[in-house]
């Protein structure tokens, strides 16, 4: 009896014992459970702050990112993508990524092969427009279908700003290439003043020799007639008549001092030249001072005369009246050049019959103006608005920097408080207009001396 | 090993034997445990190698033959317990097929540490069925004892052959099972 109520208590103790490793075990698994649903808890907390961390990301990136399966269907996108191709991302999600990146397939590498860079594409929009583009990318795979990541930066603008610094290279390869020709202008006109100054004046100085030779001559004529008439010295002036019949002497000295005339004129022309050189080499202090725009007209016009006399016709209407007004001479004198040198360059290209460069002058109470004419190409419509932009040139690469236009009217409206303008002028393509105040205005800037040579 | 094997043990013998004879084979075995088990719970496979062996020493029943039977047993205790994984299996091929993907994934899912065994189907016709087991503990007669509980649960006649393939470090062992012609 007793063995069996060993075995019976035995039996219940292994029982309780089995309870309470039963109570043992929940109670582990059930701080097991809380522990697990904290671990999860957090990390639905971690996932939430990722995913809220790659929504933002994909929102603010500046950049457009592109997500890509290995067959470069669209999956995902950002903000900055949807904007810059001008599409939703309904619109984009499972379109093919060359849709959009015409003839991508060919630069972008294979999968696995990690970071890429594609130095330049051009992105299209769903209207047709394009755009340049470069691309840094990584080829994965990444996590899930995504096979590709891209990142992409709209490059216009830096191509634009690189084209506006070669642009300016080339301008201030220009200015330098025209300042070494003006040093060298002005020393080779102090060098050449001087010996025209000896060459004009012993040219008068022969003439006037030569008119007292020619005296001379008439009292030695006067003594031959008087001699041949007592009937002496026959043989001599006989000898002398014939002497000066060979020579033709009368025309001779007549053809002498005709020669000697335009030897003085053409040295005068020289020295004309000369001095123009010499302005223009230094253009003044930036003071203003009054100025004959008729005058300066007529010097521009004498300077570019190589350029022009084969090409066309310089026809003069100055308004012989024009008061004086006060302005930058030097700068007046290059915005008028460079405007000439643009009509004899429109000439040059058209090839009309007859070229022709009509400048006109005039005045009202208020303005001096300055019409230049040409019957070149003219200016299209649709340019009209842009010849005045800084870098805008129709000429061919080299032979302007687009400076020019955008330049002269910077000096003519800040500097002079003036207007340069297109107008329309009957039997002419193209007429400019430089409007001058007669007084100065209050909004004139004090500009530096620029550079308007560059055209 | 899962504590519900052990558990399912005690009341196989208890109903085989008595309570008092289980608490002798428990005594006799000498566990650390001294046979406190609940379902939930894991303990070491060694512990039921002893039971089995006292219970052998007692009956005079070999361990495979008591393995077997255990099995046997025990599929229809599980049948009775956990009626949710015979739900889409309509035979015992069908139920067998599902054993490694479905029944063990269950499984982890309650216990991620349990040491499950592998069944690998290598045949499956309507006739025939073929597959392997795979296990460090050595369990073969166990699986057989299963492999006809699930016959016997389905009301299905079929003979059971076995090859065994390894022995070590694993016992490899192929379940052939050919259904009897109707």
């Amino acid at each position: 009896m007793s063995e069996r109520l060993e075995i019976y208590k035995a039996i219940a103790e292994r029982e309780k014992a089995s309870r309470l490793e039963a109570e043992r075990l929940l109670e582990d698994k059930a701080r097991l459970l809380y522990q697990q649903h904290e671990a999860l808890e957090k990390v639905a907390t971690d996932l939430k702050t990722a995913n809220n961390l790659f929504t933002e990301i994909m929102a603010v990136a500046p950049d457009g990112i592109v997500l890509c399966a290995q067959d470069l269907s669209i999956l995902n996108t950002n903000s900055a993508c949807e904007h810059a191709l001008d599409s939703q991302q309904a619109d984009l999600a499972g379109r093919r990524l060359n849709e959009f990146f015409p003839a991508i397939e060919e630069k972008i590498p294979p999968d696995y092969s990690g970071d890429f860079f594609i130095e330049r594409i051009d992105a299209r929009r769903p209207t047709g427009e394009t755009f340049p583009a470069e691309i840094r990318g990584f080829a994965g795979p990444i996590s899930g279908d995504v096979q590709y990541l891209l990142i992409f930066h709209d490059i216009s603008r830096r191509l634009r700003a690189e084209d506006q610094r070669k642009q300016v290279e080339q301008q201030m390869d220009e200015a330098r290439r025209l300042e070494a020709i003006g040093a060298l202008s002005a020393g080779i006109a102090h060098e050449i003043n001087t010996p025209i100054q000896f060459i004009g004046d012993n040219l008068d100085y022969l003439k006037d020799a030569l008119k007292q030779i020619h005296k001379a001559y008439v009292l030695y004529n006067h003594l031959m007639t008087a001699s041949a008439a007592d009937g002496a010295y026959v043989e001599e002036t006989n000898a002398i008549k014939a002497f000066n019949e060979k020579i033709g002497l009368e025309t001779l000295v007549a053809e002498i001092f005709a020669a000697l005339t335009e030897s003085r004129e053409g040295i005068c022309q020289v020295r004309d030249i000369v001095l123009l050189m010499k302005e223009f080499a230094h253009p003044g202090t930036g003071d203003k001072e009054d100025a004959d725009l008729n005058k300066i007209v007529e010097n521009v016009v004498t300077l570019c005369k190589n350029r022009h006399k084969n090409v066309a016709k310089v026809d003069f209407h100055l308004e012989e009246a024009l008061p004086p007004i006060k302005c930058r001479r030097g700068q007046v004198q290059q915005v008028l050049l460079n405007i000439v040198i643009n009509a004899i360059d429109a000439i040059e290209e058209a090839k009309p019959e007859t070229g022709r460069i009509r400048i006109g002058s005039s005045y009202d109470d208020k303005f001096v103006s300055i019409m230049i004419s040409d019957n070149g190409p003219g200016v299209p419509e649709s340019l009209r608005a842009k010849i005045f932009d800084p870098f805008f040139t129709t000429k061919s690469v080299g032979k302007g920097t687009g400076q020019g236009l955008a330049l002269a009217k910077d000096c003519i409206v800040k500097g002079h408080g003036g207007v340069l303008t297109l107008a329309e002028i009957d039997g002419f393509s193209t007429t400019f207009v430089i409007r001058l105040p007669r007084e100065a205005t209050a909004t004139e800037i004090n500009m530096e001396q620029k550079n308007v040579f560059a055209a | 090993m899962k504590g519900v094997v052990f558990t399912e043990f005690f009341s196989f013998v208890e109903e085989q034997h008595s309570p008092e004879f289980l608490q002798d084979v428990i005594n006799c075995s000498e566990i650390a445990s001294k046979g406190v088990y609940t379902a939930t719970g894991t303990y070491p496979v060694c512990e039921m190698a002893a039971l089995l062996g006292s219970l052998a020493e007692k009956t005079g029943t070999d361990v495979s033959r008591l393995l077997l039977v255990f099995g046997e047993h025990l599929f229809g205790r599980f049948a009775d317990g956990f009626p949710a994984m015979f739900r889409d299996a309509d035979n015992a091929f069908d139920f067998l097929a599902s054993v490694e993907d479905k029944i063990h994934v269950e499984v982890r899912q309650l216990y991620p540490d349990a040491e499950l065994p592998r069944f690998e189907v290598i045949e499956h016709t309507p006739s025939r069925f073929v597959m392997v087991y795979t296990s460090s503990r050595h369990l073969g007669d166990f699986c057989e004892g299963l492999i006809r509980g699930c016959l016997a649960h389905f009301g299905e006649a079929a003979t059971v052959g076995r090859v065994v393939k390894e022995v070590d470090p694993n016992s490899v062992i192929e379940f052939s099972i050919e259904r009897a012609a109707a």
